[in-house]
């Protein structure tokens, strides 16, 4: 086991340090026997699929942990030859069809079939169902999500489908309603801290306070990457010091960077210069979504009340277009000038009203 | 004599000419003015006079050299008023062609206008001496080929005169009956009849009436006839005047004037007047003479003609590109060593419409060949191409009457597959060098060479199935032809058609075609069915010769970006703004929809926007257009995604708004735009990255990795974790701590399928590479690079991750693992999804086995030895070691 992310998952639904009473729920869920299929949606790094895998268990016992890497080839309608690797233990399987493209049609459609065509050997001792987990749910396209609702129904008996979402909009109704919605939200701070505080200890490492608030002020809430920042604070300085330097994502220090050259200065030079960073933004596939969440936000920090109410507007406006469409670019520049041209006419009035006061008083 | 048509001849002198640049541009100059036949009289004239002239000094010549002068002459010459000579001698007189019908052909050919007279002058030699010299003598001071074979012929005739008993029967030797001529010579006194004048002049207008004419007459009655006959065919004249005659039926019927109705009804324009003949052709002079030329090279190889040799030119003083390219082309050879020509076909290029068939045929068969046309009606597939190039080529047809050989015209080739143009390419190239037969193949059978010319005619030299054809063949390319040209001989043809239409509108209507010939006459005939005058607003209103033409991408952008030019004053600028407006729209959205690939059409806008000098105080205009942009991305997706394409309808409105909003003054630079497609360039490799570490990690790593994951965090974090502080000292001087954390790391490596590679640089120096390289995915400009490990430690690394794999190592995690491991594809054959038992393998095999096994067991063991080798040594440790002491 190598990151503490993974070493110290919880294995169990029991183990699960936070949503305590949302670890009950689904203990009482599975003890009952059967359950529906679930929909498990939340911030990423909130610990959706640790819960996933404690569920597992919990149905199957310690058997789900012996995963292998399964490799499965699917042959789409135009006769090109997709292949993806899955997760699966005997009980289980974790698929991302998202990793097909846009043939993600047919992985659900194969997949599903075969799993469920397919009896459990020993249906005495397991239950009568395997377990299909779906991850990155909301990058399905529309056909495959068609494809998915019928077939949940017609092999209701022999499989489950588990989906992990971080947003359950882009999943269309006709899912959402035949699914268990399950919303495992970010872990506040007190349960980021004890989660730290435990990792150390388990680690054998003194984590300062001070330092585990900035690293948790820093992640976001992000549980995945708390702990990725502490490991890699440990690595950088071993007696981890309350003033040490916590390291952003290098991503995250390149969007802040861009938010400064915005306030700097706005012109068509500057946004020409904005676009090829959104470009190298881009190009490292960084999500256009999570692109323009840590712009907005750095950028509001530069602007008063007003304005920022504007910003955030524009903002949401702009991402709600880009899930319409298909060329990020467009939408994160267009999200730029708007700001530019907003901030420039804030900037201006300012003066004049400065200009203004000073009139009237000379 | 007899077969020989003059229409051959004025061939033939024209082709000399074409060879000859300035020569055929005077012809090109003589041929182009209104009145072709009128000259034609004019020379004949004047050289007549001149001939009176000679004729009268030959006549004193002849006096004093001979030593007894003809005494018919002077008798003869006093008889020429009032007599005229029975002239049903078979002596050639039969032949003689009718002056009226010859004249007829002086439309055709002006040079031919003397044959007539000469053939009379043959005779007025023989009978009346005098004047058959005189006339004789002006001839061959016209046409020098014709005065040859007169003299020939007269000389013949005079020797059989004096012996057969055939032409006694005209000339007699004994008093004939009626009026007679006696006329002494030395040896004999023969007598001539003398027939009635009163009978001929009855049948003043066939051939043989007018030698007893005084000259005047003559000349009065056939400048009479061809006025008459002028007016006659005025309508065909006019034709003719403009070169253009009528296809069908050009050989006899020239007189008869058309009707125009008639014809219509039946014919289009197109092929109505499409020229017959090389000095008609509308397409370019340089490029109907360069395909001449051509032809021409092949006159030794087909009709075993002498080749001549060029003319030498002389080295041009460097002053322009074209003398210098001139001069190159007469440089090199045309032929091989065996007199064919080095290019074997002939590729002519150009858009549609600019008459590259029409100049293919005449030249071919005015180069004196028998056209075979093939075009993609034809089946042409390799096989069928191969045998019809076989059949045309390389045989005369039995149907082929004229017995010309045959020149093949390969129409619209790039329509042809590539198979079948290679199998073109065979037969262009066999038998010479450029021949791929290979060695033993030319011993079997000796390829023969390619003995007739073949014209290909194509839209596109530059297509990919053409590329080997173009290495063979001389590629010419035809340039639009020039609108003036085309719209005069338009006119000419309007006035034929009795369409009215003036210069003006015809230019109009020249460059709304594109100069295009074809489309320009079809709608010309289009038009004349209305039956109302042509007229320049009607043109602009109408549809009809529109092309559907394709613009290129760098055109387009550059119009988008540019402000139309307007016409008029400032002031009618401001009045007609509604009006113009409405035109520039209806224009761009013509453009838009003529040059298709829309996504293109807008990558390339959105690249080139920002480039533009934009002043704006407020972000405004900037703002509102790149909402456009967003609007078109939503719109493209919606199409796409439910295939509902009739909102397409609204995308064309995009680049307009763009052109609206950001046209300049200046067409900007345009630059090609590459950044979308690089974008996803990127992107796919970073993909297949993710797809790399996702595939080669283990089975516990995999849980929490999904390319987001990956790339938003696990990417920046794992490229430190990797890096921690070592002391740079051996490996075994590490404290406990130190060498926990070297544990760590190399489990988090195995973990993540990392490793460090030795490459070598550019610079020839060594480093270690982090494979795959997530250094890449963490790599911004501007943001501080991540700090990597010095070398000697990646190095120590990256054996211990060697030995970590291979499983030998003994680095066995130190905790007993409470969930089983599932290996990846690289780590060989130990199952760590068994107990543990075998994988600690020395200390726990020993516990529960016997010596032997255990020896066994041991060497079995031992026998797993890896050798890697490193790349680069150095002698300084370099030692002798015994293979035993590797186990």
């Amino acid at each position: 086991m190598a990151l503490w992310v993974d070493k110290h998952r919880p294995k169990s639904l029991s183990q699960l340090d936070y949503h305590k009473p949302l670890a009950q729920h689904l203990k009482k869920l599975v003890n009952s026997g059967d359950f529906p299929h679930l929909l498990v949606y939340g911030p990423s790094g909130a610990g959706k699929k640790t819960r996933i895998m404690c569920l597992l268990r919990e149905i199957y016992g310690a058997g789900v942990e012996k995963l292998r890497i399964e490799h499965h080839s699917f042959n789409t309608p135009s006769n090109k030859k997709i292949e993806i690797s899955t997760i699966a233990s005997n009980y289980h399987i974790m698929v991302n069809p998202s990793d097909a493209g846009i043939y993600d049609r047919v992985v659900i459609q194969d997949l599903i079939k075969t799993i469920a065509q397919t009896n459990q050997l020993d249906s005495e001792k397991m239950r009568e169902f395997k377990v299909v987990v779906l991850t990155d749910a909301d990058r399905l396209t529309k056909d495959a999500q068609h494809a998915l609702r019928r077939t949940m129904e017609k092999y209701m008996s022999k499989c489950r489908v588990i989906m992990c979402t971080n947003s359950i909009s882009k999943m269309i109704p006709a899912i959402r309603s035949r699914c268990l919605g399950i919303r495992i939200s970010a872990p506040n701070q007190e349960e980021m801290t004890s989660v730290l505080n435990l990792t150390c200890r388990k680690e054998g490492i003194n984590l300062p306070p001070e330092l585990a608030e900035r690293i948790i002020a820093q992640s976001e809430r992000n549980m995945r990457r708390a702990l990725l920042m502490c490991e890699t604070c440990k690595v950088q300085q071993y007696p981890l010091s309350p003033d040490q330097t916590v390291d952003d994502p290098d991503w995250m220090t390149f969007v802040k960077q861009t938010a400064m050259k915005i306030i700097e200065e706005q012109s068509p030079k500057r946004l020409l210069d904005i676009r090829s960073r959104l470009y190298e933004l881009l190009a490292h596939c960084i999500p256009p979504e999570t692109i323009f969440r840590t712009l907005a936000d750095e950028l509001v920090k530069h602007c008063d009340g007003t304005l920022q109410k504007k910003v955030i507007q524009a903002a949401a406006n702009y991402e709600h277009k880009l899930q319409l469409g298909s060329r990020p670019i467009y939408y994160l520049e267009a999200f730029v000038a708007r700001f530019m041209a907003m901030y420039k006419g804030f900037i201006q009035d300012a003066i004049m009203d400065f200009d203004d006061f000073d009139f009237d008083e000379s | 004599m007899d077969d020989y048509d003059p229409r051959d001849f004025y061939d033939e002198v024209e082709a000399q000419f074409a060879d000859e640049m300035e020569a055929m541009e005077a012809m090109g100059h003589f041929q182009g003015k209104e009145d072709v036949e009128t000259p034609g009289y004019m020379v004949s004239d004047e050289m007549l006079k001149r001939a009176m002239e000679e004729e009268a000094m030959l006549a004193k010549n002849k006096e004093n050299q001979a030593p007894n002068p003809d005494p018919i002459e002077s008798q003869l010459q006093s008889l020429t008023d009032s007599l005229r000579l029975d002239r049903t001698a078979p002596v050639n007189t039969a032949d003689t062609p009718d002056p009226t019908i010859e004249f007829s052909f002086m439309k055709s050919s002006s040079l031919s206008s003397p044959a007539p007279l000469q053939i009379r002058n043959s005779f007025d030699k023989k009978s009346v001496g005098n004047q058959g010299a005189a006339s004789h003598k002006r001839t061959s001071s016209g046409e020098g080929l014709f005065g040859e074979d007169l003299e020939i012929v007269g000389e013949q005739d005079l020797g059989k005169r004096s012996k057969t008993d055939r032409e006694s029967e005209k000339v007699y030797t004994r008093v004939p009956d009626g009026d007679f001529i006696r006329i002494n010579t030395d040896t004999q006194r023969v007598y001539l009849k003398v027939k009635p004048y009163i009978e001929k002049v009855t049948v003043d207008n066939t051939s043989n009436s007018f030698l007893a004419q005084p000259f005047q007459y003559l000349k009065s009655q056939v400048m009479r006839d061809y006025r008459e006959k002028k007016a006659e065919v005025e309508a065909a004249i006019s034709r003719i005047r403009s070169h253009v005659v009528p296809a069908a039926g050009s050989g006899d019927s020239k007189g008869d004037p058309r009707n125009p109705e008639e014809f219509q009804k039946s014919e289009l324009w197109v092929d109505d007047y499409m020229p017959t003949k090389y000095v008609d052709l509308l397409s370019d002079d340089g490029v109907n003479r360069s395909v001449l030329h051509w032809l021409k090279l092949w006159d030794g190889v087909v009709f075993g003609t002498k080749m001549r040799d060029k003319a030498p030119v002389e080295k041009p003083k460097w002053q322009s590109q074209e003398d210098w390219l001139r001069y190159q082309r007469f440089q090199e050879p045309d032929y091989d060593e065996r007199g064919f020509p080095f290019k074997k076909a002939i590729l002519v290029a150009g858009p549609p419409g600019l008459g590259k068939t029409t100049l293919a045929h005449i030249a071919a068969k005015h180069a004196g060949y028998n056209v075979v046309e093939m075009n993609a009606s034809d089946d042409r597939s390799a096989a069928q191409f191969g045998e019809a190039i076989e059949n045309s080529v390389r045989m005369t047809g039995v149907l082929n009457k004229d017995n010309k050989p045959n020149c093949l015209i390969i129409d619209e080739i790039d329509g042809a597959g590539a198979p079948a143009i290679q199998v073109l390419v065979k037969v262009l190239t066999a038998g010479t060098k450029f021949s791929k037969i290979s060695e033993g193949d030319k011993k079997k059978k000796k390829e023969r060479r390619l003995r007739r010319p073949i014209i290909c005619i194509c839209n596109d030299p530059w297509g990919i199935a053409l590329r080997d054809l173009r290495k063979v063949a001389t590629v010419i390319t035809v340039p639009p032809t020039q609108s003036a040209r085309l719209a005069t001989r338009l006119k000419t043809i309007c006035t034929v058609e009795q369409l009215t239409a003036d210069m003006a509108s015809l230019l109009f209507l020249c460059e709304k075609t594109d100069n295009d010939i074809r489309s320009s006459l079809n709608t010309l005939q289009f038009l004349k069915a209305n039956k109302e005058p042509l007229s320049m607003v009607k043109l602009k209103g109408m549809d009809v010769g529109m092309k559907d033409k394709q613009q290129s991408l760098f055109k387009f952008w550059s119009v988008i970006f540019t402000q139309p030019k307007t016409k008029g004053n400032a002031l009618q600028r401001l009045t007609d703004t509604q009006r113009h407006d409405q035109k520039r729209l209806s224009e761009l959205m013509s453009l838009v929809g003529g040059t298709g690939e829309l996504d293109k059409q807008v990558d390339g806008i959105h690249e080139n926007l920002l480039l533009l000098k934009i002043r704006e105080a407020n972000f405004n205009k900037l703002t509102e257009s790149l909402d456009w942009f967003t609007f078109y991305d939503s719109v493209d997706r919606a199409i796409r995604s439910t295939t509902s394409f009739e909102l397409y309808t609204y995308l064309m409105y995009v680049p307009v708004a763009f052109n609206l909003q950001f046209a300049q003054v200046h067409p900007p630079k345009i630059t090609i735009p590459a950044k979308q497609r690089e974008l996803r360039q990127k992107q796919q490799e970073v993909e297949d990255m993710v797809d790399m570490i996702k595939r080669e990690s283990l089975v516990q790593a995999r849980l929490g990795l999904s390319c987001q994951s990956l790339t938003t965090e696990l990417s920046s974090y794992l490229t430190r974790l990797i890096c921690p502080i070592f002391r740079p000292v051996n490996i075994q001087l590490y404290s406990e701590k130190e060498k926990q954390s070297k544990e760590d790391l190399l489990t988090l490596m195995t973990c993540y399928d990392l490793q460090f590679v030795q490459h070598r640089s550019t610079e020839g120096l060594s480093q270690y590479v982090l494979e795959p390289d997530l250094y890449s995915l963490t790599r911004f400009s501007g943001v501080q690079e991540v700090k990597q490990l010095p070398y000697s430690v990646k190095q120590m690394l990256a054996r211990e991750v060697d030995l970590k794999r291979i499983g030998a190592g003994g680095v066995e995690p130190s905790k007993p693992q409470n969930v089983p491991k599932e290996e990846s594809t690289k780590v060989p054959k130990i199952d760590f999804t068994k107990e543990p038992t075998p994988v600690n393998f020395l200390s726990k095999v020993v516990s529960n086995k016997d010596a032997f096994a255990r020896k066994k067991e041991a060497y079995v063991q031992k026998l797993r030895t890896f050798y890697k080798f490193n790349e680069g040594f150095s002698n300084a440790v370099r030692k002798p070691v015994k293979m035993s002491s590797f186990f």
